[in-house]
């Protein structure tokens, strides 16, 4: 997070799709406490291979054990890091064949397994680092307690194009992939399952667009920012900052300090 | 355009002088069959890249290829588009190295991306906005107009062979022709004149769609070294010296004759590729030294280019870019201009270790990092920054230039890249 990006941030009020719905994803760092359940869920539940994470813990310190800051000013942050559906996403810009789109819907930026050519130009153009390529053929051995979403799902949405298979449980050998919100679950009713999980209620989703709804009502008032906010990406993931703010930038210094939040 | 035959029988040592280049590619198309084949049917992943450096060995080779085509398209169309006289002995030649190294470019490219066989969703679902996409759309249009061309340059010759005794010859005229022989003396003013066409379409394009691979990378404004609007320029000037570098140190050495036109003609370009690395070495300066002047400004940039210039793999700018790419070839231009085997051998070290270029513009903007902490161990070794081509990466290349120098020399040594006037006499001698 750069210094800047610690500005008081508020949904927009249309999505570049000229949506009115916005789906995005409120995480309150100050509650998250580092036990990669997000991770892990997300990781069972989209059948992700071996070596691909689509949702990430950054520790705000060189080492899982240790705290960051300068003794008594210390802290114990974690970031979770994962696709930020930017309302101006520059993996789709770059996408040759339009295998990466935003759903017109609600936001979504998904990718069409079936139109990927692998090229890794989004990835290269995407600046949160959350894109994996599938480098090897995934392990096809069926689990005996399959964990994951074993049935492929196809975008609803009209507006999308016809047939957009934006989840299967194995996804072939040189395709891109990434965080979807669960787009499965999503279109079904439900949250996605980081935010279902996550023992600590750090995750909120909803609609950014509704003032009504619970991520909005969060994030207004409240020092609410996204990551890289100078490039323009404008994401809809959001984070609360802890009681314990940062207040150097870690892109800049590589080091955080901390102060108390007044 | 004579139609004088060539010899039936070639002399003993005129026909042993390429086995050692038969012996390479053959080595190399052997070793690097191995790779590409388990590359498209293996189950593995080969290569060194990462999550983090999506891209390696083989976008960066893709463009350095794509570069020795342009540069020697563009010299072609000196000759057939602008009319300089002095290049007509290489107008063909120049066609044939640009169309061999644009076919090295696209297999490089076909290996590196994840579903090859949906390249033609490019054609069918192609977003306009997409640099990538533009890319292609140029690179056909280019590959339309180099075919186009070399056919109409060719013409003559397979008019010729119709009637040739040798049945690879007959048969290649006959499909070419399509069956159909005209009068050449007929066809041959037109053809000229579609030719030059040709030749000025191309100008623009080659420049268009080698500065586009330029714009590919500067428009993505989250690298920070490649966001730079110089960079499509930077790239046309890399091509014209690369290729032309390429073209030249191929005449000097694989020429048939070294009579006083010969002599005459790789001055020339010896000339033209010192006026080139000039300005090459003047875009690379800039591109150092503004960023860097002041010690202050986008940390990004300049914590790539410090890794460049000061990093693990400094030798990579210092020994291959600019002592063997740019000042020592400066240098042999300079005072080995009446030479014109100091000429060659500056060319082809520039045409070669140009290579270093592209990898010192691909990989570096990969280690500036935009977010810190997203190197975990955990996450797994897909998850770093860290990134040096391996023996894999080398070893499809190998097979990739194999191919490339194999489409060369079969073209020197069965199409009509030469007079034959030219090509009798030096194998008389």
């Amino acid at each position: 997070m750069s210094a800047n990006a610690t500005s008081t941030a508020s949904p927009v009020t249309t999505t570049a799709t000229g949506s009115t719905k916005r789906l995005g994803l409120v995480i309150d760092v100050g509650r998250c406490i580092g036990c990669w359940t997000c991770c892990l869920g997300c990781k069972s539940l989209n059948d992700e291979p071996v070596g691909i994470w689509w949702n990430k813990v950054l520790q705000v310190s060189s080492n899982i054990d240790s705290a960051s800051g300068t003794y008594p000013n210390l802290a114990h942050n974690f970031v979770t890091l994962s696709c930020q559906h930017c309302n101006n996403p520059p993996c789709l810009d770059v996408c040759p064949v339009g295998a990466t789109y935003k759903r017109k819907s609600d936001g979504v930026v998904l990718i069409d397994f079936d139109r990927c050519i692998g090229c890794r130009y989004c990835m290269t153009a995407c600046p949160y680092g959350v894109r994996s390529f599938n480098w090897e053929v995934p392990d096809q051995t069926p689990s005996a307690f399959p964990l994951g979403w074993q049935q492929d799902h196809i975008d609803p949405d009209p507006t999308s194009g016809k047939n957009r298979r934006v989840y299967m449980p194995k996804r072939p050998k040189g395709v891109v992939e990434k965080c979807t919100f669960c787009v499965q679950r999503i279109d079904s009713g439900l949250v996605p399952i980081c935010v279902e999980v996550c023992p600590a209620r750090a995750r909120i989703f909803g609609d950014l667009n509704d003032p009504n709804s619970e991520v909005s009502q969060m994030i207004t008032g409240s020092a609410a920012y996204n990551l890289l906010p100078e490039l323009g990406t404008e994401p809809s993931v959001f984070y609360i900052p802890p009681k314990k703010t940062f207040n150097s930038s870690i892109e800049q210094t590589g080091e955080y300090s901390v102060s108390e939040a007044t | 355009m004579t139609t004088v035959q060539l010899p039936k029988k070639e002399s003993r040592s005129s026909r042993f002088k390429y086995v050692p280049f038969y012996v390479l590619i053959a080595g190399l198309f052997a070793w690097g069959a191995i790779a590409e084949y388990a590359n498209l049917y293996g189950s593995g992943q080969y290569t060194a890249s990462t999550n983090f450096v999506p891209w390696g060995l083989w976008v960066a080779a893709y463009m350095y290829f794509i570069g020795l085509s342009a540069g020697a398209f563009l010299l072609s169309s000196m000759l057939y588009g602008l009319n300089v006289k002095i290049l007509k002995p290489v107008g063909r030649f120049a066609l044939f190295t640009a169309i061999a190294c644009l076919a090295m470019a696209l297999l490089t490219i076909a290996s590196d991306v994840g579903q090859p066989s949906r390249a033609t969703y490019i054609y069918v679902f192609g977003r306009p906005n997409s640099m990538m996409a533009w890319m292609v759309w140029l690179y056909t249009a280019y590959f339309l107009v180099l075919l186009g061309e070399l056919f109409l340059a060719f013409r003559v010759e397979f008019h010729d062979w119709m009637d040739e005794s040798s049945f690879l010859k007959r048969t290649l005229a006959r499909i070419v022709l399509l069956g159909k022989k005209d009068e050449p003396a007929a066809t041959q003013t037109r053809d000229a004149k579609i030719l030059k066409t040709l030749a000025l379409i191309g100008i623009p394009l080659a420049i268009a769609f080698h500065g586009g691979v330029g714009s590919l990378l500067a428009t993505v404004a989250t690298q920070a070294i490649w966001h730079n609007p110089l960079m499509p320029i930077y790239f046309v000037t890399g091509a014209l010296f690369s290729g032309g570098a390429l073209l030249t140190g191929l005449i000097v050495f694989f020429w048939p004759r070294r009579d006083s036109a010969w002599k005459e003609l790789t001055l020339y370009l010896g000339k033209v590729m010192m006026v080139m690395g000039m300005i090459y070495a003047l875009m690379e300066w800039a591109e150092f030294s503004i960023p860097l002047w002041y010690g202050y400004g986008d940390v990004r940039e300049a914590s790539s280019l410090h890794e460049i210039l000061y990093g693990q793999y400094w030798y990579v700018f210092w020994i291959f870019q600019v002592l063997l790419v740019t000042l020592i070839p400066i240098a042999l231009y300079w005072f080995g201009r009446k030479s014109p085997k100091v000429i060659g051998i500056a060319s082809f070290m520039t045409a070669i270790c140009f290579l270093a270029v592209r990898l010192d513009i691909v990989i570096p903007a990969y280690v500036a990092v935009q977010i810190q902490g997203l190197v975990f161990p955990a996450l797994g070794p897909n998850y770093s920054y860290s990134y040096f081509p391996n023996l894999f990466e080398w070893q499809l290349l190998a097979f990739v230039v194999a191919i490339g120098m194999g489409l060369l020399l079969l073209g020197y040594r069965i199409l009509p890249l030469i007079d034959n006037k030219d090509k009798i006499k030096a194998e008389n001698q």
